[in-house]
């Protein structure tokens, strides 16, 4: 076992210390003191409004994390084709050219639907 | 440089689902780009062209035999004949859903490049030669079902429909997947060729694992008992075009997929799943046609029934000779037909107000629509199984696949199945000749792509049960290459 | 030997998380302990040589469905007080289900003589997989990469039509 190899345990256990001590230390020294105010609903600085049912919380949120997550995944695709594809030459392209035109397909869509508005 | 393996075949493997994809995607933008909002109609007639071009590839591809690939995707007779059966599914859904969706308040023009993905992801199933590949059809033919079941956003039922299904399918596709790593770690390919290649060395308790695993996960798709609870809420929740849809072409496709998974790509295991299939071929027709007889409501009841249909599919699957392939082919070709009928006429009940689909909605149909009830009863009759309609000719090869294979019992169940069966599609017969109506008519609506439809349906149920031996031959001999 | 340890930390960790997942009251809870999980396997996937997977489960399922996942929960939270009413079999009997189901499939996987492929490994060793998916997607892996588009489309426009506003016109 050579030195390098020993690097992913030494900086693992050290985060693993790090994170502890902070973590146990604000558990342990904090105080907790649960009150109305904390269990309420996240409204961002308003104050929630009282039936939770008559406001709602807003969908785009939702919407743009999805839009993320699809585009992440294509982008997830590219990495390993981006390190191979000197040696895939026109092939390699085209390839790729046909994966994007999909999701530029979807982006157009999404785009013209107003999905990307925020309001 | 890697040397390419994109020859000719697989241009013409992948040409009749892409250019459904494509035509999917055209009609997409279509929708949201077009100058004033198009109307519906522009919309589905580019997605019919879509589905068209799928077609016309589809038959000019007809005789062809090729692996491309390297072997996980085929382009033989049943992957053409699968096609043939979603394009079917998916152009009559297509037709029945225009006007139907409006009136109902469904706006979303997404629905028509929907149902072509939805389309595609069944083709690429029924080509699918390798359990990647079959996962990705999956993925895309459900992703576009689950969408398409809560299309109809107002209504509860539609919105639990969708939730029932994208819940429990997704629990469906994780079996998918931890059945194809079972796989993968055991014979070290996910391909169907190089699993016969390793299941000789692999160890026994990770194939049965990873066999009852896919059966878990492809049962679901299909809708067999046990994993049958979802369909009667979800089928009577959704659009009934989209039910149309689901109890057609998914279910094909769902059977398609199974049958190349374990005629081909499992067939040196055999005796282990065929066993398996006997018990829940059984199960699944007898827990359909028991609980439909009990329905009050025909969408409900056909629902049932589906469950009862996918029950004797999986009877050919379990017989697992080319012979049985071949049958179970036609099978599904004569289902979509009578199906898409029966929910078609379903639909063409519905006004924007009430579907109208209770039994008590049917009754005396005759006397106020008796070219409806006519068409109803051609498809009622084809489904239980009558002669000379599609339904019976299906049933019959079925069976005559099972005896001819010494599997007597088999038969004889189905055969009294479809004799229980017989009580619940004659109960709707009765209520719509011989009953008085109840209540007011309906406002009606006049819907000419949707009797367009019916009447094709009627058509195709007379037809194939009058002249089934063209197809029957073809399926056959299709099967005939892949069962080894 | 500190393999050994940092493994098991790992894999305690990341099957603390699932529990906290299965039994925490609080759905945030549960979606933190989520995070955890999802973060322990990708250590094991480091583990297994799978760097370039590892990456992507971290940039993906951690960076971004956690967040979506959390999202939902906030979209939904009113509902956690709702009486579930389908009792199913109740407690006692999933447990004896599941702890069959899972002796049973974790007697299969140790006791099956697994193949191992030593040149995989070797070649994961020497320039990292990443390397190796990239060239599986020009070779025996084309299809399912160019297939991967429409499921991606497929999920983006059902994404939309599903939560959008209304159209009115």
């Amino acid at each position: 076992m050579d030195e390098s190899s020993l690097a992913l345990p030494i900086s693992a256990v050290l985060c693993a210390v790090v994170v502890a001590v902070m973590v146990g230390a604000s558990w342990v020294l904090g105080k907790r003191s649960p009150n109305r105010a904390k269990g309420a609903v996240f409204e961002a600085g308003n104050r929630a409004v009282g039936e939770v049912k008559s406001h709602r919380f807003p969908v785009k949120f939702y919407l743009t994390a999805i839009l993320f997550i699809v585009f992440d995944v294509e982008v997830v695709f590219m990495y390993p084709w981006a390190v191979v594809f000197r040696r895939l030459g026109w092939f390699g392209l085209a390839e790729m050219a046909a994966f994007v035109l999909v999701l530029a397909v979807g982006l157009a869509y999404v785009w013209k639907v107003g999905a990307l508005e925020w309001d | 440089m890697i040397q390419v393996p994109f020859g000719t075949a697989e241009w013409q493997s992948i040409a009749p689902f892409s250019l459904v994809a494509i035509g999917g995607m055209i009609a997409l933008l279509w929708a949201v780009f077009a100058e004033e909002r198009p109307g519906t109609t522009s919309v589905m007639w580019m997605s019919q062209a879509g589905l068209a071009a799928g077609l016309v590839a589809t038959i000019a591809l007809l005789g062809s035999e090729k692996a491309s690939f390297g072997g996980t995707f085929a382009l033989d007779g049943v992957s053409l004949l699968a096609n043939l059966v979603f394009l079917l599914s998916a152009s009559m859904t297509l037709f029945m859903a225009q006007g139907h969706l409006e009136s109902m308040g469904v706006r979303a023009r997404e629905f028509y490049p929907l149902v072509l993905f939805a389309t595609a992801g069944m083709m690429i199933m029924g080509a699918a030669r390798d359990l990647v590949i079959l996962f990705l059809g999956i993925e895309v033919m459900s992703l576009a079902a689950y969408v398409l079941a809560g299309i109809h956003r107002r209504d509860p039922g539609s919105t639990e429909a969708a939730l029932k299904y994208f819940v429990l399918g997704a629990f469906a596709t994780c079996f998918l997947l931890y059945g194809i790593a079972a796989f993968y770690g055991a014979t070290g390919a996910t391909s169907y060729d190089g699993i016969r290649a390793g299941l000789a060395s692999a160890p026994r308790a990770a194939l049965i694992g990873g066999v009852a695993l896919l059966v878990v996960a492809l049962g679901f798709k299909a809708a067999i008992v046990p994993f049958q609870a979802w369909t009667p809420d979800v089928y009577q929740g959704a659009p009934t075009a989209v039910t149309a849809l689901m109890s057609v072409g998914v279910k094909a496709a769902a059977f398609v997929g199974i049958t190349r998974l374990f005629l081909d790509g499992l067939g040196p295991l055999h005796q282990d799943w065929q066993r398996i299939f006997w018990v829940l071929a059984v199960l699944t027709m007898t827990v359909g046609n028991v609980f439909a007889l009990v329905q009050g409501n025909v969408k409900r009841m056909l629902a049932y029934s589906s469950i009862a249909h996918a029950g004797y599919l999986l009877a050919g699957v379990a017989v697992g000779t080319s012979r049985a392939g071949g049958a179970v082919l036609l099978y599904l070709f004569t289902y979509a037909f009578m199906t898409l009928g029966a929910f078609g006429v379903l639909i063409a009940l519905g006004t924007g107000e009430k579907p109208n689909d209770d039994l008590d909605d049917l009754r005396g149909l005759a006397d106020r629509r008796p070219l409806l009830a006519g068409a109803m009863t051609i498809f009622l009759l084809s489904l239980t199984g009558i002669p000379p309609l599609a339904g019976f000719v299906g049933k019959f090869y079925v069976v005559e696949s099972a005896v001819n294979a010494g599997w007597f019992w088999l038969a004889i169940l189905l055969v009294l199945n479809s004799a229980i069966a017989a009580y619940y599609y004659l109960a709707v017969i009765v209520a719509m000749w011989m009953r008085d109506p109840i209540g007011d008519e309906p406002a009606w609506e006049s819907r000419p792509y949707l009797a367009a439809a019916l009447l094709a349906a009627t058509v195709g149920t007379v037809l194939v049960g009058l002249f089934p031996s063209g197809t029957l031959d073809f399926a056959r001999h299709a099967f005939a290459s892949i069962v080894r | 030997m500190i393999y050994a340890a940092l493994f098991y930390a790992i894999a305690l960790f990341t099957v603390a998380g699932a529990f906290g997942v299965a039994f925490s009251e609080n759905v945030v809870y549960s979606a933190f302990s989520l995070m955890a999980t999802l973060l322990g396997a990708a250590g094991l996937y480091v583990f297994l040589g799978a760097d370039f997977l590892a990456a992507v489960q971290l940039l993906v399922y951690v960076g971004g469905i956690l967040v979506l996942t959390l999202f939902a929960i906030m979209l939904t939270h009113q509902i956690s007080d709702v009486e579930v009413s389908n009792r199913a079999v109740g407690r006692w009997p999933a447990l004896g289900l599941v702890g069959f189901v899972g002796i049973a499939m974790a007697t299969a996987l140790v006791r099956a003589p697994w193949k191992v492929s030593g040149e995989v490994v070797a070649k994961a060793a020497g320039e990292g997989t990443t390397y190796g998916i990239g060239d599986a997607f020009l070779g025996p892996f084309l299809l399912p990469f160019e297939l991967a588009s429409i499921v991606l489309l497929t999920a983006l426009v059902g994404a939309i039509v599903l939560s959008r506003k209304e159209i009115r016109d």
